[in-house]
């Protein structure tokens, strides 16, 4: 008897979408690979390297910026994993509102929190390490919360009751029983936040003050303001080095357990420990809300009182560059080339790595998504000017260079979103509608189609934020003409006067608040039909 | 529709699963093949169903050879293990899918979903949420989802497992009459002797369908 082809739906999307790849890989070798080529080229000559650790200057910025990330890292954790215990472990009136508010600051632009930082502290300690590493914590205790909650949620209360019916003390409990099953996840949160702090550059702008320079500002320096690219290349080569070290350390690695909430309720505990509780989450709150609170109310108050002369003033046309308008105008245009870009990408990726039967081609898949990861948005930016400046790839002058760097950046986010819910899909839905008539094109429209639209609502959104909010790659990239918000803050920045400063805060109070509106109304869209896949019967 | 299956081979992980495998069902019976987990039953469900291409092996359909039709042609129900009801549609959606795939008028979809829900004992239940079912709800709908289109040969793939005790045999009895009632030719798989018993008018096990090697 003959052998006959396999036609399985799975098999059938494979052999459909098995050419759609070519494209991503395309892109990422081109947008990537080939600009980190070249920055390593530039970077890693004898005489570039010998500059780097022969001058003074660059090894205090690198040690600098190693110092500040860790104690960042060691801070957000003292802050970001009792956020995360409380928000997981306890079940409260507005438990859901207060895990929303502490997420707040992961949708906002680093150079948006920088300034929101300035609003409220006082003048003499608006720049320098201290507030810095107050941004970082602000920033990322977000991060700790979404990568160890989920995982402190799903522990059983049964192995804490074991543990306790053999004599566990509560704080042997924690040390014997839940440290070690939450200890992977902290690993890899804390990974993610010395990356964020380590490759800091928005906040680290407007916030570390000329004294105490990081890699990335100094990168920007010598690449924009001193016109040394060499030295610029040798410096994020050193820290490419550096970040790609502390990413092979703190790898993610996956053993998530089953997936079901246990809380305990507030009023369960001891008196003490509510006490702690509950004031550790007025603390949270009054953290995060207190410096947007401060942002917003500058841009209404350039001196004394109430007034809108700063909104005024950002609205007007003047000789120095575009007004909010035009600003907002040349963000939103670019946010929506590169949502279409990344969305686009992370998908085809995603549908390769989810319908593959080929292991090579599902690695290359997962590898080519993450690769734009390992670089930061600046170095990214630099590896752009250095790789098309020459024919035949000379695009200095092109408008989509910019919203296909945002695109680049977003990439690893949108498929980190797209790929596990496109896998999570049991197979067995295709199969069952299958074999109610369904011919694979129907099924990929009723099944996957469906079931993606919530995680892509999630992407896009995620990916407009990053774009918005974009400021790495764009201040190496600006050019006349065409300046985003947040080149339009970056150049106030640097200008004195009441003025200046007070439109800065117009253009980082709008662009806070059209990511929240982003992310509430990606979040509701989809909300409404709400797909819960975990919940879905096994 | 009378199934035929002749010399079905499969191979699993490069070791034979199913070898040389006969399998007949008269028009309108309901056989149950009986085997342990592990043994190849599902695989020889899917086969018929074409979600798995065998290594060797005929099936026939009635007068139809559909050895090479494409599942979503072969006008074979299934109820699959676990429901694999469509977690992002209603209740109703998902019974009158199938009649969608076969583009039935609106109208007929909707008598025809009011009617397999009243035959499965779950009238009114065309609004529901899937996540809302109870296990032996989720069953029931499945089962309706799967007769709704009318196929020619229906497969139950352990359709009862995971159903408490009380419940599964009660549904048992449920099954059959539905079946019965739909004079439909049917294939059950199960590990489970009481519900082959309960369900199927002749039960085979899955080893004696082969020839011993």
């Amino acid at each position: 008897m003959e052998r006959r082809r396999a036609v399985t739906t799975l098999q059938h999307y494979a052999r459909s979408t098995r050419w759609l790849a070519i494209a991503p890989l395309a892109v990422v070798v081109l947008f990537v690979i080939w600009p980190s080529v070249a920055l390593l080229s530039r970077g890693l000559t004898v005489e570039a390297l010998g500059d780097l650790f022969g001058a003074s200057t660059m090894r205090t910025t690198l040690w600098f910026t190693f110092w500040q990330a860790t104690a960042s890292t060691l801070f957000t954790l003292i802050v970001g994993l009792p956020a995360a215990g409380v928000l997981s472990r306890l079940e409260f009136r507005g438990r859901n509102l207060l895990r929303a508010v502490t997420l707040v600051p992961f949708v906002l632009p680093t150079l948006v929190v920088g300034l929101a930082l300035t609003a409220v502290l006082p003048g003499s300690l608006d720049t320098g390490v201290i507030p810095l590493i107050l941004a970082h914590v602000f920033l990322n205790i977000a991060v700790v919360v979404r990568i160890v909650g989920p995982h402190w949620e799903s522990l059983p209360d049964t192995y804490g009751d074991a543990a306790s019916t053999l004599g566990a003390s509560p704080r042997q409990l924690f040390l014997t029983i839940t440290w070690p099953l939450v200890r992977s996840s902290v690993v890899a949160a804390s990974g993610v936040v010395y990356l964020f702090c380590f490759t800091t550059y928005g906040a680290a702008r407007v916030l570390a003050g000329p004294q105490h320079p990081v890699s990335e500002t100094e990168i920007y320096r010598y690449a924009v303001l001193v016109g040394d690219l060499p030295r610029a290349s040798a410096m994020a080569v050193a820290q490419l080095v550096l970040v790609g070290a502390v990413l092979l350390l703190t790898a993610r690695r996956s053993n998530r357990m089953s997936h079901s909430a246990q809380r305990r309720r507030l009023n369960d505990l001891r008196r003490s420990s509510r006490v702690a509780a509950i004031t550790f989450a007025v603390v949270l709150v009054t953290l995060v809300c207190l410096p947007i609170a401060g942002m917003v109310l500058r841009s209404f108050r350039p001196a004394e009182g109430f007034s809108l002369a700063s909104w005024r003033a950002a609205f007007t046309n003047t000789t120095a560059g575009a007004n909010a308008l035009d600003a907002l105008i040349a963000s939103l245009r670019i946010a929506i080339v590169a949502t279409v870009v990344a969305v686009a990408l992370g998908l085809v990726l995603a549908m390769t790595e989810a319908y593959t039967q080929s292991s090579f081609l599902r690695r290359l898949a997962g590898g080519l998504a993450a690769t734009p990861a390992m670089i930061s948005a600046v170095v990214l930016g630099l590896g752009f000017i250095l790789a098309f400046r020459t024919a035949p790839t000379d695009w200095r002058g092109s408008w989509w260079l910019l919203p296909v760097a945002h695109a680049m950046v977003a990439l690893p986010l949108v498929s980190r979103t797209l790929a596990p819910a496109l896998q999570s899909i049991p197979n067995g839905y295709r199969e069952a509608a299958t074999l109610l008539g369904a011919s694979p094109g129907r099924v990929w429209r009723d099944i996957d189609a469906a079931l993606l639209r919530r995680p892509l609502a999630a992407a896009a959104s995620l990916s407009a934020t990053i774009s918005l909010g974009e400021f790495g790659a764009s201040s190496l990239l600006s050019r006349r003409g065409n300046e985003t918000m947040t080149m339009a803050m970056g150049r106030l920045l640097g200008r004195p006067g009441e003025i200046a400063q007070g439109q800065v805060f117009v253009l980082a109070t709008m662009l806070a608040a059209m990511c929240v509106a982003l992310t509430v109304v990606a979040d509701t869209i989809a909300g409404d039909k709400r797909v819960r896949l975990n919940r879905a019967r096994p | 529709m009378r199934l035929a299956c002749h010399g079905i081979a499969l191979d699993y992980d490069g070791r034979p699963l199913l070898n040389d495998l006969d399998l007949e069902v008269e028009s309108g019976e309901i056989v149950a093949v009986l085997g342990p987990s592990g043994s190849g039953k599902s695989s020889l469900l899917r086969i018929i169903a074409g979600l798995v291409v065998p290594a060797a092996g005929t099936v026939r359909l009635g007068d139809r050879d559909i050895t090479t039709t494409p599942p979503h042609r072969r006008g074979v129900g299934m109820v699959f293990q676990s429901g694999q009801l469509f977690p992002h549609m209603s209740v109703g959606d998902n019974v009158s899918y199938g009649l969608r795939m076969k583009k039935t008028v609106k109208h007929d979809r909707a008598v025809r979903v009011a009617e397999m829900l009243s035959l499965v004992h779950l009238s009114g239940f065309e609004m529901r949420r899937v996540d809302t079912l109870s296990g032996g709800e989720a069953t029931r709908v499945a089962l309706a989802r799967a007769l709704a289109p009318q196929p020619s040969l229906l497969l139950l793939d352990e359709p009862l497992t995971g159903l408490d005790r009380d419940l599964h045999d009660d549904l048992a009895t449920q099954v059959r009459t539905v079946l019965k009632g739909a004079g439909i030719t049917s294939v059950l798989v199960t590990h489970d002797n009481d519900e082959a018993r309960t369900v199927a008018d002749r039960i085979v096990c899955l080893s004696d369908l082969m020839t011993p090697r």
